[in-house]
Formats: structure tokens, sequence, C-alpha cells
């Protein structure tokens, strides 16, 4: 029985002894043990609520998310008449194509996060800032230099049941401002970590490549498996 | 009275009159536009090169108070020791932050006053010199206002100098406003530098740094062979 004993305190210390190093040196995104951390500000989640969940805005509740998250390229300033056409005109067709990419890939992640938020790109000179939606706009603050990319996000009064009662504060739109200098995969995976904010995910710098919230370049243009689990437990 | 208990008492009186001075240290007001040694168009431009292009404020409850949006910055990747990019560079302490409203209200910019201690590039900007300080902005802040409430401006994913803080900082200029952007900043600490900037921070917990924890007067040296070099 001593001997038992003895046997499984080595085994244990054995595991420490090898759990320690890599505790020590865990860079790799691997699941449940070094994913990024949930966003949370004023100890609300950042995250858009999930499929279903109303908002109360301007007077009255509005289903969030039947149609998924819009989002609408920009050029300027928060004006309506600068939307759509606008972002066509200071996005390039490349451009446009590298941060759609992002928004296709954390589409295609709607099931495996659970969040089950499509995002669709839309064409409206009446855009506004509504409920359920992301304006990109390009970005014109000089005074930060070396920053690739802004994410703003607005709080909105969530009801998860329909109950009419406030559940949670949740995110309701964001404003994404993007470095217009940046192109190709560095575009698309600075677009997917900026998304990767408003679904509830913190920056990682101590994250390897495995995660869209690292700091470590080359970063991923879509959310990884790790990405998708942790965004998973707020939805 | 036993004087192991005295020297607890004392020391728990130590201690209390230490929390009552931290907490007595609030962020500081707006600064009244009649005590501004800047000039008023000059005022006037940093006010509106950091107003905000969003709905709500940053600084006030949202509608049915929600909390004022939250705002993250992503950075590019930079050279730890960005010398090519920058105006100037120079080492210094931080000896004032003066945060001041932006132009549309909606949230707040800071004024680092930094006394410069040594310059290690800045032939094109004479207004750098040794024994004088610079102005420095960058968006975000706390602040008093008149009413003495208090209202902050957070940029998630950002880290700002601290006051009474010495750094190696790597600066670009903006005329319009008569003042300089940091691109970024290493702390020195005991004359060593330390990561302070996010994405150095990354890089030196990964074991991937070149310059944290390295003697200032190295780092000089080899900045100023490659800012010679230039």
């Amino acid at each position: 029985m001593l001997l038992q004993l003895k046997k499984m305190l080595c085994y244990c210390f054995s595991g420490v002894l090898i759990a320690i190093p890599s505790i020590l040196t865990a860079q790799t995104c691997t699941l449940y043990s070094n994913q990024p951390p949930i966003f949370y500000s004023s100890g609300n989640v950042v995250a858009f609520p999930k499929y279903g969940s109303r908002t109360f805005f301007t007077g009255s509740w509005v289903t969030m998310n039947s149609e998924g998250v819009q989002y609408v390229y920009c050029d300027g300033e928060p004006d309506p008449s600068h939307c759509a056409f606008g972002g066509d005109y200071w996005f390039s067709g490349a451009h446009t194509s590298a941060m759609d990419s992002a928004f296709s890939a954390w589409t295609s992640a709607k099931t495996a996060n659970g969040s089950n938020l499509p995002f669709k790109r839309v064409y409206s000179t009446t855009y506004g800032y509504e409920p359920n939606s992301i304006a990109v706009l390009r970005m014109s603050v000089s005074a930060m230099p070396g920053a690739a990319g802004i994410a703003t996000s607005g709080w909105g009064s969530v009801d998860y049941n329909n109950d009419g009662v406030h559940d949670a504060w949740r995110i309701v739109d964001a404003v994404i401002e993007i470095r217009v200098d940046l192109s190709g995969s560095t575009l698309t995976s600075v677009m997917a970590h900026e998304i990767g904010h408003v679904m509830g995910l913190d920056d990682c710098p101590s994250c390897d490549s495995t995660t869209v919230m690292t700091y470590t370049y080359p970063a991923p243009t879509a959310p990884s498996s790790c990405d998708n689990a942790k965004v998973a437990t707020v939805f | 009275m036993n004087s192991s208990v005295f020297r607890s008492f004392c020391g728990i009186i130590v201690l209390c009159v230490g929390v009552l001075a931290q907490e007595a240290v609030a962020p500081p007001f707006l600064l009244p536009p009649t005590q501004d040694a800047v000039i008023p168009a000059v005022r006037q431009a940093r006010a509106t090169k950091f107003n905000l292009r969003v709905p709500y404020s940053m600084i006030d409850p949202g509608p049915g108070g929600a909390p004022p949006p939250v705002r993250t910055v992503t950075w590019a990747v930079q050279p730890e020791l960005p010398h090519e990019e920058s105006d100037a560079i120079v080492v210094g302490t931080v000896e004032k932050i003066q945060p001041f409203l932006n132009s549309n209200g909606k949230g707040l910019y800071s004024e680092f006053t930094l006394m410069v201690t040594t310059i290690v590039k800045a032939m094109h900007f004479p207004i750098v010199s040794v024994g004088n300080p610079i102005t420095i902005l960058r968006e975000g802040g706390v602040a008093r206002l008149p009413t003495g409430r208090i209202v902050a401006h957070y940029v998630h994913g950002d880290n700002t100098p601290l006051n009474g803080q010495q750094y190696l900082i790597f600066l670009k200029y903006d005329s319009t406003v008569e003042a300089f952007y940091y691109s970024k900043f290493w702390l020195i600490q005991e004359g060593v530098l330390k990561a302070a900037y996010p994405d150095d921070l990354g890089r030196a917990r990964q074991g991937q740094s070149e310059v944290d924890a390295k003697p200032l007067s190295q780092v000089l040296a080899r900045l100023e062979m490659k800012v010679a070099e230039q």
C-alpha cells in the first residue's frame, strides 16, 4: 500500500516536472490551455449577441442577427452618404477582396464557434449606425504610428429570451478602421483579428500564430480551432 | 506600551498615510483655456486631430446607461528599434501628463511633457535639445471635469508612458499640431531597457527580443551607429 502511494507520488511529481517547462514556454494556442482570453470591458463581454437575441434601439426591440452581421465599406466620417460607394473609392478591389476573405472565414466558422453569426457585405448609401452592423473605415489616425487597425464597439441592451427584460450589455455595432497601405494576407489577418475582438476575443501577445489574436507575424487569416472553442464559451 | 506593539501601530499609521496619499493623487483637471500656453489655432488643430469617427462618446455613458464604447488598437509589425522611420529618437523623463477634450467632445487626448536628457536622432528638429522639454500627443487619457467627475478614455491594447518614468522613445513629428507622436518606447530602469510596448512585450515573453533587459548604453551605441549609417 505504502509502496503504491510512493509510486503514485513519484508519478505525480514526474508529471509536474514534465509539465513545468511546457507551462513556462507555452506559446502554442492549445485547446483549453493557451487560447486567447475572453475580452471583457466594464465587466461585460465584448461580443455581438447570439443569434435571435433582441436589442433595444431607438425606442423598440430589434431582433439581432436574423440576416447575420452586416458590414459596409465607408471612406471616412460617420456619414451614410460616404458608405458603400465611398468604400469602393477608398478601398481598391484588392483591398475589399482581402478584407472580405476575413469576414468569409469567420462566417465559415459560425457553426464551430457556436455563434451562428454569418457576416454579410451590404451596399447601402443610406447606411447608418444600426444594431447588427460593422462599418469599415479607412484609417486616417496618423497620430498613432504603427497602428494597423482600430475597432470601436458600441454597447446595446440585449434581451436573450424575448421577455422584454435587459439581460446583458453586448456589442451591437462596431466601427473598424483599417490602414489603407496594408494589402494581401497581412490585411486579411489584421481584419480577422479585428473581427475576433467583436466576437469576444482579447489580444494574446504570448500566443503564437495558431490564433488570429496573436501579435506574432505572419498571423493567421482565419479563426483557428482554438479561437472557435474560446468564442463558443460566450455564445 | 510594548515596543513591538508600538512598532506595529506606527507601521499601520505609515501604511494608512501611504494609502490616503495614493488616493489623493487624482487625475488632472482639464486645462482651462486661460492657462493654456499653446496658441488657440494649434490647440484647435490638436483637438481636431483626435476627433473620433464613432457615433457615441468614449467618455460618457451611452443611451440607457450603456458603458462607453470599447476602442481596441491592433499593431502592425514594427522593428524593435524603428530608427529609420523615426524623425527623432531621444531619452527623457515624463514630467507632466495633461489631458484635453477632443474638439467633437467624444473623447480625450493627452499631452506628455518629456524632458530630454539624451538625443540619438533629431538632426532636422532644432526644437529637440538636451535639458528642454518636448510635447508628445496621444489619444486617450483620464481627466477631472470642473464638476469633479472623473472621465476616462482608454484605448485597449495601447500602452502609454507613466509620469516620472524614463524612456527611450521613437518619435514622429506633425507640423500641423507642432508636436510629436510616438511610434514606440522602451522603459529604462536602473540603466536597463525593459519592453513596454505591446509588440515588444510579446517578443520579450517569447524570448525573441534582442533589446529587452539590455543595458541602455549598449543599445544607444548600437542605435547611434545605425543612425550614422542612414
